[in-house]
């Protein structure tokens, strides 16, 4: 059974209405996206900025709602579960923002912005426990049991993503998500964090969910991961064997694109010419872009195949 | 030839807690056609640096030593001079477009602004202009007419409105602070690639200000390396990369993961630097670095360090720089 | 929190508006309360004799045509604003806030209902309507302050409104939807802390138009009855000796327009005090 099933979702925002009497427009943030995420997998989503990667995040906490499809959580479907059930579940899956500065309210003590958590999903118990549960998991994430009674504009940003994971960690989770959590913080900061939260995997039995830009970090800590575009999955399998072979002609222009630290090793940039044609409402979305363009790109959306071995690729050329 | 030399360098400003100084002594020069990376984290100065060259600082800080463009120390200059080498001879290009454009009006008319600004020309020829340079940096005339406004644009396309905002006057020095960090990777590739490529066409100076290490490996020739305000290393990027020689350099390429590297392989730990950016409001004795140092020893907290030369450039602020791959392995 | 509040006042000290604001609202304060304690003379003390007297030693400020003391009438007078004041925007705090916050939370048509319901309450001219409203209920203090109040509620809503929606996009709303709190709950604990400065900085706006409407109303006849004394019905009734005796009018002219002044100069600086942005800027 596996920890967390991503089953067809299918997320549409209303646009701004052109016509006052008309049925407004749709966006259609995700299309049909599926996935499972099993215990100690870490799995990495990667897409650009409005790829629909943060929509994501949010639905598989239940912070939204998905148009359609759903998401199981060990078997149990979050949006059909009555709303107390689910207050219950959500102790078991919690997230880490982008911003250390927004995510911690800036008029709450640390005490209480990280037992937060507890305030509904362990309702009752008594202020004592509740502040040892603090300074035990603020110890855990490398603060002082005494910043228990500071603001948050008294820490460093590293320190406020600590304590941001503190507050994840205190209702002791199995699924974390972590929504560019590294990505506003500076290099060598980041690195402390990455290694905090890999202890802390280790240490609690945790399975992370790395929702990043950055690909060399998703890289680094996940084994499994997905390639989204414009609110597709155009590839998934594992993390080394797509790294190593990226098949979608839009992994390998993202892989290609990173910047390497070595200035000897110049960009492996190929010059590939993008076919010039038309493009058709129901091809393939990244058509537009694409070297490898065919006509049946221009008529069919590609289908997310296995290509074997768990690698899959939606794309019609590398796929015939 | 030398284009830009700034010699001891320092910007303090004032705040209720005190003076603090944000950046502090800095030399570095820069030759017509060059390009020079100034890299670090947030808060070591970087920005500030190319402010100053820009005398755009806010007039509460104290901007003290010479910044020669060729032969003119532009801290000497008055705001009618100033304006006159802003945008004519130096050009800046900023991190988020979105602010740096005037949401209300066209982007044709903002590209013109410059033209029309620094040189006499009549209304057709700007025109024509303008339409030039929106080829130049990518942006088709038909696909992108001259009367749209910024918000119409992608994230990128603005940052090519930018580039053309800049590159009007034709330059000597193009400063780009952050240029790509609001954007998406492979929009990052071709804007940095768009930047070089005109800054070699057109023979412009460059300063690349990224906190990106592969953005400065891939674009520049020369590097700086700054924290807390101050000058760390600086040299050849090869040199400075491939042989880094301060202990913060090193932690600064320990700590981004390898490409092909796996913590669910190695289970090693990354590399990282203990503790966090100082506070620059604290006073600093010795090195600032020296508390998070693991090469540190006491003279470090006591004096500032003096320069090493370690030839062909390569300088380096410390009392006891890493020599060559030994003392890498070691560190790791 | 206390480190911040010192920290408002140092700044605040550096601020013009904020400390001759603070200064002139204090003072006006200090003497509602005084009314308490002490007054020259009663204020229902009619002296026909001493009527219309110029200043002098017994009657600081002179008599009324009545032969009651000024000074002692403009000291209950300002007791009597202060309170109107206070309840009217008690009224539009305790409603319009937690409508401003409902509507924030809910969004869709919950919050579609309650700003429709606002701006049909802003398509009339506040004082106007309530004279309307006094004119209904019958005129008096009790319902001058209500229709007082009730114009304060659509204020205070979406003042509350447009800062609460700027606290929902905070990620730290989103944590404390994922530790399982309802958006009441959010909007009580995290939302209204954050909001509390700029309503705040609203009270005091419209505590000053609050002693102007009330002013209003009791000039009109329609607020506070007498024998109760109010600087509104002070000066209506000094209207008919404007000719001889100017001062009558002069005295609570001039207490409601440096009252009203204060207030204002107070609410500005407070508000430039209060936001970091503005005070960073300066």
């Amino acid at each position: 059974m596996p920890l967390v099933r991503i089953d067809n979702l299918v997320k549409d925002y209303a646009l701004p209405k052109k016509y006052l009497f008309r049925k407004a427009p749709v966006f259609r943030a995700l299309h049909n996206v599926s996935f499972d995420i099993n215990t100690g997998d870490n799995y990495g989503i990667v897409g650009e900025s409005g790829c629909g990667k943060s929509t994501l995040a949010r639905i598989v906490m239940a912070l939204d709602q998905p148009s359609s499809g759903t998401v199981y959580y060990q078997d149990r479907d979050l949006f059909t579960i009555p709303a107390h059930e689910l207050r219950y579940l959500r102790r078991h899956f919690q997230m880490i923002f982008q911003d250390p500065y927004s995510s911690l309210n800036p008029r709450k003590k640390i005490l209480s912005t990280v037992s937060e958590p507890l305030d509904v999903l362990e309702k009752g118990i008594s202020n004592k426990t509740r502040e040892e549960r603090v300074k035990e998991i603020l110890n855990d994430v490398g603060m002082s049991s005494g910043d228990i009674d500071k603001y948050p504009h008294e820490f460093s940003g590293g320190q406020r993503q600590r304590i941001a994971i503190a507050r994840a960690l205190i209702t002791r989770p199995s699924l974390v998500v972590a929504d560019e959590s590294v990505s506003a913080l500076d290099v060598s900061v980041q690195a402390q964090v990455l290694n905090l939260m890999m202890d802390l995997q280790a240490k609690y039995n945790l399975t992370f969910v790395f929702i990043s830009h950055d690909l060399s970090v998703v890289e680094y800590v996940t084994s499994k991961m997905v390639v989204i575009y414009l609110g597709r999955v155009v590839e998934q399998g594992k993390t080394g064997e797509i790294f190593q072979n990226p098949m979608h002609p839009y992994t390998q222009l993202l892989l290609e694109a990173i910047p390497s630290a070595d200035p000897l090793k110049k960009r492996r940039r190929k010059k590939r010419k993008v076919p010039a044609g038309t493009v058709h409402r129901n091809g393939c979305p990244f058509i537009d872009r694409c070297y490898l363009a065919q006509t049946i790109c221009r008529e069919q959306v590609p289908l997310l195949l296995d290509s074997g071995q768990g690698h899959s690729v939606a794309c019609h050329v590398v796929n015939s | 030839m030398t284009l830009l030399q700034v010699k001891n360098l320092n910007v303090t400003i004032e705040t209720p807690y005190g003076p603090v100084e944000i950046v502090k002594k800095a030399n570095f020069s820069l030759d017509k056609n060059d390009t020079l990376g100034i890299v670090g984290e947030s808060g070591c100065g970087k920005s500030v640096t190319a402010l100053a060259i820009m005398s755009l600082l806010p007039p509460e800080s104290i901007v003290s030593g010479q910044i020669l463009l060729e032969d003119q120390d532009l801290l000497l200059l008055n705001e009618d001079q100033l304006c006159n080498i802003r945008g004519n001879r130096i050009g800046m290009i900023f991190q988020e477009p979105m602010t740096a454009l005037n949401p209300v009006q066209t982007i044709g008319f903002q590209i013109a602004e410059t033209l029309m600004l620094h040189k006499k020309l009549k209304k057709a020829q700007i025109t024509a202009q303008v339409k030039d340079l929106m080829e130049k940096v990518g942006l088709d005339v038909n696909r992108f007419p001259l009367n749209l406004y910024p918000h119409q644009l992608s994230g990128g396309q603005r940052q090519r409105v930018m580039i053309a905002m800049v590159i009007a006057c034709r330059p000597d020095l193009l400063i780009a602070d952050e240029p790509t960090t609001a954007l998406d990777v492979t929009v990052q590739e071709q804007i940095l690639d768009l930047i070089n490529d005109l800054a070699q066409r057109y023979g412009m100076a460059l300063i690349m200000i990224s906190h990106d290490l592969g953005v400065i490996a891939q674009t520049t020739k020369n590097v700086m390396v700054m924290y807390a305000g101050t000058v760390m290393e600086k040299g050849k990027t090869i040199d400075v990369f491939q042989n880094m020689a301060h202990p913060y350099t090193y932690g600064l390429f320990a700590s981004i993961p390898k490409p092909g590297s796996s913590r669910l392989g190695t289970k090693q730990p990354l590399y990282s630097i203990p503790g966090h950016v100082p506070d620059l409001r604290n006073s600093f004795k010795g090195c600032r670095f020296a508390d998070r140092c693991f090469r540190a020893q006491k003279q470090c907290s006591l004096k500032e360090p003096s320069h090493t030369t370690l030839g062909n450039g390569h300088d380096v602020w410390c009392f006891h720089p890493l020599a060559g791959k030994k003392d890498h392995d070691a560190a790791g | 929190m206390f480190d911040r509040s010192n920290e408002i006042l140092r700044h605040g000290l550096t601020n013009k508006s904020f400390v001759i604001g603070g200064v002139v609202s204090l003072v006006f304060f200090l003497i509602a309360i005084l009314s308490y304690l002490w007054t020259p003379h009663p204020i229902d003390n009619i002296d026909i004799k001493n009527k219309l007297l110029g200043p002098c030693w017994t009657y600081f400020l002179g008599t009324d045509h009545f032969g009651r003391d000024i000074f002692s009438m403009l000291i209950m007078g300002a007791r009597n604003s202060v309170i109107v004041a206070f309840v009217a925007i008690g009224i539009g705090i305790g409603i319009g806030v937690p409508l401003g916050l409902v509507a924030a939370a809910e969004k869709g048509w919950v919050d579609e209902l309650i700003m429709r319901f606002n701006d049909f309450t802003f398509a009339f001219p506040s004082l106007i309507s309530a004279i309307m409203i006094t004119a209904i209920l019958g005129p008096g203090a009790v319902n001058s302050v209500i229709a007082i109040g009730i114009f304060n509620i659509p204020v205070f809503a979406r003042v509350a409104r447009g800062g609460a929606l700027s606290i929902w996009k905070k990620e730290f709303i989103l944590a404390a939807r994922s530790a399982g709190k309802k958006k009441l709950r959010i909007s009580a604990e995290h939302v209204l802390p954050n909001i509390f400065s700029i309503l705040i900085v609203q009270a005091t706006i419209q505590f000053a138009l609050g002693i102007l409407a009330e002013a209003g109303l009791s000039y009109l006849g329609l607020g506070t009855q007498p024998p109760a004394a109010s600087w509104g019905k002070m000066l209506n009734e000094a209207q008919t000796f404007l000719h001889f005796a100017p001062q009558l009018a002069i005295y609570p002219g001039a207490a409601i327009a440096l009252t009203v002044l204060g207030l204002n100069l107070f609410g500005d600086g407070l508000r430039d005090v209060l936001d970091p942005k503005l005070r960073r800027n300066r």
